[in-house]
């Protein structure tokens, strides 16, 4: 026997003579990079983390979940009811579905901001936006799966959307529904999609998108490279790095607990075709943008608005780093680029926060924001904004039923709505009352009393325009 | 080894020259090369054109114009000049649709889809006389016709017929 003596091998040298990766491995941990980061610099981690919360949470919701118009509606309740967490799972799926779509988003406006879709990050910027476009599919197929008003409707309105696309768009619409309107073949098809094509699409373009960040570094890694061995503020990637990605990845999960736990998903009552309840579809907050747009163009231009404008958006997207050849990444350098972009960001965000408070977000939609009486309301603070939130999509500047625009004070004062001082005898109260038919807001929901009552004060004050 | 075409020394154990390569792919001859290549190309797409044509015809509905007649019942169920909300279901539908007795026998019947987003429209029967949409206030007459608001053209119709006393509600058509 040969007491031959040979170097200890460690499981990591095992691994290392089958796989061959150690020195690709050292030079990812030990790699410099600088001390301080800037958190923002994290977003795409923090949009994994929240991913992988998906894959996790909606695993186990798909283990109860039964994809049926006649079982989905009854399998959530049971999911919030009966099944132990099951409430908190769905809540955390539901939370981190809106969390997905916020982090994208910003991730992308980061990206943008450093200039990190310029050469040579193109085919990183091109993935990072089709990730978008899928996380925004996976939100929508998504969305549908409760089975209830909410969801049945606003699918129904999103899926007639390509219905303005020339020539095809009546096709398009059939195929996204799997018939002429939305029924259980819808159901299954989005599901299919929610479950399977969609998370197959997201892996393939993740992986692109991760194996050009890893090959192209990111853009602070690269800047702290180019500085001297030594330099001060650098660190190796591991541990430091390491670490803080930790702590963030903490931070983003309390957060997404804290709101699970916090503020509930909602589940409405259960779809109904038939819409007995004369509920009133709400989009999505992500299509609030596109929703406000369409209120303020004329309806000629509808087909504009509801396919080119996001036609044009996608293409801006994609094209980006192909039409921007300025090579400078300082925001400063690029004035052009940065003006437009913040308009753009602007007008976003702007008509999303308009079409939130239109929709009565903060209040639940259905009852008013002033839940109390005012005694000696001003048209302005008081009244004008119950008009908008009720009235406007009939009553507003382009649809004017009956010739009445109540946004508009001059409107109400030449039609002689809300007078005489008499409210009872004012025809917008007794419209508001049932006291004058039709009962109005048309077909309901009604005013609460205290909301009319404080209209019938404004009238008594001789309807002022203050 | 001699090439096989201009017979002089090809320098290696193949049986073609350079050159005689060269000149053959100037003249855009197909190579075995060449041909295997394309070949590839051309069954890889075929085969994946076939499962995409093949995932198209599955999923495109094959219910959405003129579907099977059903029974919503009899004509004497329906007064006459006022709509009535119904329900055709079947493969692809379940939709909601006001019929109306126009009398003498004759039936009309429109999806009560507002055809601008789709949203639920009302119908409001006399003095208003219209269907009107909660949404952006699009409106509609009594027979259907787009009046007011976004919507790009009037309501849809659905297959009516009256068949043996009995009212047959059937898919959309126009």
């Amino acid at each position: 026997m040969s007491a031959e003596k040979r170097p200890r091998q460690t499981f990591m040298d095992w691994l290392d003579e089958r796989v061959g990766i150690k020195p690709q491995l050292n030079e990812l941990l030990y790699h410099r990079v600088p001390r301080a980061v800037n958190p923002l610099d994290f977003l795409g981690l923090a949009t994994l983390f929240v991913f992988i919360n998906q894959a996790v949470t909606g695993t186990l919701l798909a283990m109860f979940y039964q994809a049926s118009s006649a079982t989905a509606y009854q399998s959530i309740q049971y999911i919030m009811t009966k099944v132990p967490l099951g409430w908190v799972i769905r809540d955390l799926h539901y939370w981190g579905a809106n969390a997905m779509v916020v982090l994208v988003a910003a991730h992308m406006l980061r990206g943008f901001y450093v200039g990190a879709y310029k050469k040579p990050r193109e085919i990183t910027w091109v993935t990072g936006v089709v990730l978008l476009f899928i996380t925004i599919l996976f939100a929508f197929t998504g969305y549908l799966l409760p089975w209830d008003q909410q969801s049945y409707w606003a699918t129904m309105v999103g899926t007639w959307m390509p219905f303005y696309t020339p020539f095809i768009g009546l096709y398009i619409a059939y195929l996204a529904r799997g018939g002429a309107y939305i029924s259980g073949l819808t159901l299954t098809r989005f599901y299919a999609l929610h479950m399977l094509v969609l998370p197959a699409l997201l892996l393939v373009f993740f992986g692109i998108h991760f194996a050009m960040v890893l090959k192209n570094q990111m853009l602070i890694v690269e800047e702290a490279e180019r500085k001297p061995k030594g330099t001060k503020g650098l660190v190796t990637f591991y541990p430091y790095t390491v670490f803080q990605m930790t702590m963030l990845i903490v931070v983003v999960a309390a957060i997404l607990l804290f709101l699970a736990l916090s503020f509930h998903a909602p589940l409405l009552a259960p779809a109904d075709p038939l819409n007995k309840a004369h509920y009133t579809p709400v989009p999505l907050w992500f299509f609030y943008s596109i929703y406000q747009m369409l209120k303020y163009i004329p309806p000629s231009l509808d087909p504009l608005g509801i396919i080119g404008v996001p036609l044009v958006a996608v293409i801006v997207l994609v094209g980006l780093p192909f039409f921007d050849k300025n090579p400078r990444r300082e925001p400063r350098r690029r004035p052009l680029a940065m003006s437009l972009a913040g308009v753009v960001v602007v007008a976003v965000l702007g008509l999303t926060y308009l079409g939130a408070v239109q929709q009565g977000v903060s209040t639940g939609g259905a009852t008013p924001s002033t839940s109390s009486v005012v005694a000696k309301p001003s048209f302005s603070a008081d009244i004008e904004p119950i008009f908008q939130q009720h009235c406007a999509t009939c009553h507003g500047p382009s649809t004017k039923s009956g010739g009445l625009d109540l946004t508009s004070y001059a409107s109400i004062a030449s039609m002689k709505v809300a007078t005489p001082t008499n409210y009872k005898q004012a025809l917008l109260w007794q419209k508001l009352t049932g006291a004058a038919q039709p009962r109005m807001p048309l077909g309901g929901p009604y005013l609460p009393k205290s909301t009319v009552q404080t209209i019938a004060n404004w009238i008594a004050e001789g309807a002022p325009n203050n | 080894m001699r090439c096989r075409i201009c017979g002089h020394e090809t320098g290696n154990d193949t049986d073609l020259c350079e050159e005689c390569v060269e000149r053959a792919s100037d003249r855009k001859e197909i190579s075995r090369r060449r041909f295997l290549g394309w070949g590839a190309v051309a069954v890889g797409g075929l085969v994946g054109v076939s499962y995409l044509g093949s995932a198209l015809r599955m999923l495109y509905p094959s219910s959405t114009g003129a579907g099977k007649l059903q029974d919503i019942g009899a004509v004497s169920n329906f007064p006459v000049g006022n709509y009535i909300l119904t329900s055709y279901t079947g493969d692809g539908y379940d939709d909601g649709v006001y019929v109306m007795n126009q009398g003498g026998g004759k039936f009309i019947a429109l999806d009560f889809h507002c055809t601008h987003l789709q949203c639920p429209v009302q119908w409001f029967p006399a003095p208003l006389e219209k269907f009107m949409c909660p949404c952006h206030g699009s409106q509609y007459n009594k027979l259907g016709e787009h009046i007011a608001g976004p919507a790009p053209r009037g309501l849809f119709h659905h297959e009516i017929a009256v068949q043996n006393g009995r009212v047959m509600l059937g898919g959309q058509i126009s």
